[in-house]
């Protein structure tokens, strides 16, 4: 039997919570990386063995890149990890994402930061390198920090075409290269720009989070800070998609396994408020393609006056899948049925950064 | 001439889990800088990209904060200890 691994990120270590494929009890192992912020974990299965890569940091000691080849057991921090270089006049506050590479390049990683930039390591995680086209893009004089600061949050990698990925950066948008990194272009046309700069009028949207269909690649979607928007043409153009939901506003977005028009957003009270409408806890969920959502809400609170920040929401790939969220306030829910019902996983936590999910055999 | 140097449990995983190093040096910077390669781990922790001292990172000279010292080539006296701290702040 495969055994489910949901992995959390707070703001003072991680948790690892484990299931079987019924995901009816769990055991939760923690914290990890004890003390350290944790933004973001991936498991990283290419090489056969199991290899978890850690977004860690901390308000007074910086930001660094680990890994666990144990399950998180033991944690390894990367010597030469991502670093601006002493004159580039940037200070990495935060490594945001950790995202292994494809399957052919097993050795490929990719790390989106704040201050915003993409760094990319080729061996495996030892050493990193800036990623010039997007760090020094034309239009980065015009790049402006949003109240999370200037991070390039989400890299998504094309699963059809290896020479294209994207990078989402809050306050600035959507980037996207269709030669493996090396040019980038701005993909805002149809999202809300929040601030047009007089120089660059193109960059200034706030994207939050954003997911690639796996099966239909061309297809993206977002949360945006101004509305959820869709692309069916790679990022070339968006469109507003938020009929039936009670807010625009929101941090996370996820995308079904194995169905491209299944999608989950959790809508928030405005940007001043950021906790769930009225209090009532519901993750909205589309089953066609956005153009319409249905809120569930069946074993979530009532009174949870509390937020998701962009990477604490995940699903499985077990069919029916599992959902996963975690949220300000500490607390997880899963639901094993897509979204239908909800329970509380075990434990109250730091305010939990993020939340991932694996199968493993 | 052998310098302790007591460093916050945070950053223990930098030093094989010690908090207690010891390093040769004959000055401040001498010392920071055997810190350094000693442990290179360390050096993101500890300062910024362009070589200053993180900005709540805070390393005290006995009891003196050496942030306020205006050279750090000041030769180390017997019984000198190092201690890093991080500064007073967050919840």
């Amino acid at each position: 039997m495969s055994r489910v691994l949901v992995m959390v990120g707070t703001q003072k270590g991680a948790f690892f919570c484990w299931s079987d494929e019924a995901r009816g009890s769990w055991r939760v192992e923690g914290p990890l990386l004890k003390g350290w912020e944790v933004n973001d974990l991936q498991l990283d299965l290419r090489g056969g063995e199991p290899v978890v890569w850690a977004a860690v940091g901390h308000h007074v000691y910086g930001a660094t890149v680990q890994h666990s080849r144990d399950l998180g057991r033991t944690w390894t921090q990367v010597e030469n990890g991502p670093r601006y270089a002493e004159d580039a006049g940037r200070t990495l506050e935060r490594v945001w994402t950790v995202v292994p590479g494809r399957q052919d390049e097993p050795e490929v990683l990719w790390a989106g930061v704040a201050e915003a930039g993409l760094f990319e390591s080729r061996d495996g995680g030892e050493s990193w390198r800036e990623v010039p086209g997007l760090n020094e893009h034309p239009t980065r004089p015009s790049w402006s920090p949003g109240a999370g600061g200037l991070c390039a949050h989400t890299v998504l990698l094309d699963p059809a075409d290896d020479r294209r990925m994207w990078v989402g950066i809050s306050a600035v948008g959507v980037f996207r290269s269709d030669d493996g990194g090396e040019t980038w272009q701005v993909k805002n046309d149809g999202l809300p720009i929040a601030a047009p700069d007089k120089d660059h009028p193109e960059v200034g949207s706030c994207v939050h989070k954003m997911v690639v269909a796996p099966d239909r690649p061309s297809r993206l979607y977002q949360q945006n800070h101004q509305g959820v928007l869709r692309s069916d043409d790679g990022g070339d153009t968006w469109e507003r998609i938020e009929n039936g939901l009670p807010s625009r506003f929101g941090f996370p977005i996820a995308l079904h396994p194995a169905d491209s028009r299944t999608l989950y957003v959790l809508p928030l009270e405005s940007e001043e408020y950021r906790f769930f409408p009225g209090g009532r806890m519901t993750v909205y969920r589309s089953r066609d393609g956005g153009d319409s959502w249905q809120p569930l809400t069946a074993g979530l609170p009532a009174d949870g006056y509390t937020g998701v920040l962009r990477n604490a929401m995940a699903v499985d790939g077990l069919g029916p899948c599992g959902i996963y969220f975690g949220t300000t306030g500490g607390q997880l829910f899963a639901s094993h049925d897509e979204g239908e019902s909800w329970q509380a996983m075990p434990g109250l936590l730091p305010r939990i950064a993020s939340v991932t999910a694996a199968v493993l055999p | 001439m052998e310098v302790p140097v007591t460093l916050p449990s945070l950053l223990a995983d930098c030093t094989g889990g010690r908090r207690d190093v010891a390093v040769e040096a004959t000055t401040l910077q001498g010392a920071l800088d055997a810190l350094l390669a000693g442990y290179p781990l360390l050096r993101p922790h500890l300062l910024t990209e362009t070589g200053r001292l993180r900005e709540h990172v805070n390393l005290f000279l006995n009891d003196q904060n050496a942030r306020w010292l205006d050279d750090w080539d000041i030769e180390l006296s017997p019984g000198d200890t190092l201690t890093v701290i991080q500064a007073v702040s967050g919840g």
